[in-house]
């Protein structure tokens, strides 16, 4: 009798024995996520609402929506922010297309391909700054030898630094970023195409389809849902992605190479003025998380469609 | 429609050879199938066919055309892959449909193509699936479908039951049979299962090592198989093999085996002689087993497997196993002494050494009748 009062209680207990378990097992991961992740980026957003200014420590405290405010009349901004999107969109499709190309030519079989698919890899595994120094090198015409093919092809009318030229210079970082991100592509999309059934292929060649049928109609609907991943994660990196600019350029000359990262880059590390570099870093957050929630809802859109 | 003609066929990969000298003659509208164990050259010779890989040497002509340097769409077939290899993005009307697709054929003429087939399938109601919501059976009938809509000369079946369970493959292999029926087309059919080659086929070509052991219809394979391996490897339980030497008495011919049973000769033989090795064949449903111990030889039973329709028992004898199957059921026990009859009249000879069939004389019987037909002419 005595066991069958007592049972209801030690029930709930195990009720809750279980309920809590998982998080047990959970909580180191928890812990290091809260502690490195997201209360800096708690700490970071309440900066942005906040007057940091190094060079001026007695000015702080809360200040509310006065850095947006700021920031929807700052001209600097939105040049930065159209820089980004061409400095953006312009990376993405050279890397995506040549990624693409490269990725179909390794896909075929020739004589030291497994060499050839290590070296196309090496531009990933060279630092930043590195390749940022050398590439602006390429572009001096004093030590590089770009401007002078530049002029040969008649691109240039004389040989001159490109980096110094308000209206060309974003093209020298970007061709950097093409150059330093074609290996992303190229090792994703030849590992997703390697995944394609070579049955396939086959089945449509005894179908009569050409090469350009069998690449429009088999290779990239198979290649569709990496493709939709890798663009979008290169896309938030590209537009991140501060460090060509800031060597090569440092956002110059007059800002015509500015973007986002860079103008926050700029802002906080040579103005000092962390609260306004937080807030134009929320901005981009956003704008972000916009552009990934539209690319998300896209693809689950495609693969319910199949 | 149209006859196949393989000349001399031969296919290396580095060093392997794959295909000695293949030389086959396809009818028009035929059912032929390659049979073989894994590795004996029959998908090879299949895809060589179909243009997927390249022959080394020989010639392939699909009616009066060599194809040997046509590209596979070139050479008007059909092809149905193990894997079935449906396109998975698209849905079954569009598989089924893309080799008009890709010829820019007009859509309601593809449309109507397609609808024609999938009703003779019974794929009408599957039509705007995915193949991934399709069962094996229903995959198998799209991927037949798709080649059926081609309409091509030939169709080249690669194993293309082999990822089924075993109904479906039975009622599969009936409605491929009934296919070809209706459509009277040429057909190559690759297949392991020796079974299936038998049902289907009007000609088999058995194949080991890449080099054909015997062409016929398939009865005539599984009653006279001309080899060694080919008797082992058609019939299934497999034919028993006892190893014998001939020996004479009193002018006539009989096999004594390595204990000394003796087993009468009912046919006359070619090139036979005392002292000879021979292979002596006989197939599982040719052994009796006796009550009394009247029968030609003694035997140990190992195991018995009942498979309700039927009893295979395993004996040994002599060191080797014999099989023995059974319409009736026995009573067999394990270690227990068998005596078995051996139908005589149906044993196969085979040299050892050389494994080739040692061909009967004509009956006595036959020689009497031919000798009076001469007589009276």
């Amino acid at each position: 009798m005595n066991t069958l009062v007592t049972q209801p209680k030690s029930q709930k207990k195990i009720d809750l024995q279980r309920f809590l378990e998982p998080y047990l097992y959970l909580s180191p991961a928890l812990i290091i996520i809260a502690l490195v992740i997201i209360t800096p980026t708690l700490v970071g957003i309440s900066y942005a609402f906040q007057s940091i200014e190094l060079l001026n420590p007695f000015n702080g405290g809360w200040i509310g929506l006065t850095h947006f405010k700021t920031l929807f009349s700052d001209r600097y901004f939105f040049s930065a922010l159209a820089n980004t999107l061409d400095w953006t969109l312009i990376s993405l499709f050279f890397q995506f297309s040549l990624g693409l190309g490269l990725a179909l030519l390794l896909n075929r079989k020739f004589a030291g391909r497994k060499l050839v698919q290590a070296l196309v890899f090496l531009p990933w595994a060279v630092p930043t700054f590195l390749s940022g120094l050398t590439w602006a090198w390429l572009f001096n015409p004093i030590i590089g030898i770009l401007p002078h093919w530049m002029t040969s092809l008649g691109m240039l009318p004389e040989p001159y630094n490109i980096l110094s030229d308000p209206h060309l210079a974003m093209y020298g970082p970007i061709v950097a970023n093409v150059w330093f991100g074609i290996p992303f592509f190229a090792i994703t999309l030849l590992a997703a195409l390697q995944s394609v059934p070579s049955d396939l292929y086959e089945a449509a060649g005894i179908d009569g389809a050409s090469s350009w049928q069998v690449f429009v109609k088999i290779t990239l609907p198979f290649l569709a849902p990496m493709i939709a991943i890798t663009v979008m994660l290169r896309t938030i990196w590209i537009a991140n992605f501060a460090d060509l600019i800031i060597v090569m350029t440092s956002g110059g000359p007059a800002n015509s190479t500015q973007t986002l990262p860079s103008y926050i880059f700029t802002t906080a590390y040579r103005r000092l003025d962390f609260g306004y570099a937080s807030a134009m870093a929320v901005m981009l957050l956003i704008l972000l998380l916009l552009y990934t929630a539209i690319l998300l809802k896209m693809r689950s859109k495609l693969s319910n469609g199949d | 429609m149209a006859s196949i003609k393989l000349n001399n066929i031969c296919k290396h990969f580095d060093q392997v050879e794959v295909l000695k000298s293949v030389n086959i003659d396809i009818q028009h509208g035929e059912f032929v199938v390659l049979v073989g164990p894994s590795g004996c050259g029959k998908s090879t010779l299949l895809r060589s066919i179909a243009g997927l890989e390249q022959i080394t040497s020989g010639d392939i002509y699909i009616g009066d055309t060599r194809v040997n340097e046509l590209a596979p769409k070139d050479r008007d077939i059909s092809m149905v892959f193990q894997s079935y290899a449906l396109y998975p993005h698209m849905s079954v009307e569009r598989n089924m449909g893309f080799s008009l697709e890709v010829q820019k054929v007009p859509k309601a003429q593809i449309k109507k193509a397609v609808k024609e087939v999938a009703e003779s399938l019974g794929l009408t109601e599957l039509l705007d699936r995915k193949p991934k919501a399709l069962s094996g059976g229903q995959r198998q009938r799209v991927a037949m479908g798709r080649a059926i809509v081609r309409d091509p000369k030939v169709f080249l079946f690669d194993e293309p039951l082999s990822n089924l369970d075993a109904q479906l493959r039975v009622h599969m292999r009936l409605e491929i049979k009934a296919l070809h029926q209706r459509l009277q087309s040429t057909i190559i059919y690759v297949t392991h299962d020796q079974v299936e080659a038998m049902t289907l086929a009007d000609r088999i070509v058995v194949l080991n090592g890449g080099i054909v052991q015997q062409v016929g219809p398939p009865l005539e394979i599984y009653d006279t198989p001309t080899n060694l391996f080919v008797a082992g490897f058609m019939g299934s339980p497999s034919m028993n093999f006892i190893k014998t030497t001939v020996a004479e008495a009193g002018g006539e011919f009989y096999l004594e085996t390595q204990t000394g049973v003796k087993l009468a000769l009912l046919h006359q033989y070619q090139d036979l002689a005392v002292g000879m090795r021979i292979c002596c064949g006989i197939r599982p449903e040719h052994i009796l087993i006796l009550n009394s111990t009247s029968g030609h030889l003694q035997a140990r039973v190992k195991a018995v497997e009942p498979t309700g329709i039927s009893e295979q028992i395993y004996c040994s004898f002599e060191g080797a196993d014999l099989c023995i199957y059974s319409m009736q059921r026995t009573d067999c026990k394990e270690n227990q002494s068998v005596s078995l009859q051996l139908d005589l009249q149906r044993l196969h000879l085979f040299c050892a050494d050389s494994g080739q069939r040692l061909q009967q004389w004509p009956s006595i019987a036959e020689n009497v009748s031919l000798g009076q037909a001469s007589a009276s002419s």
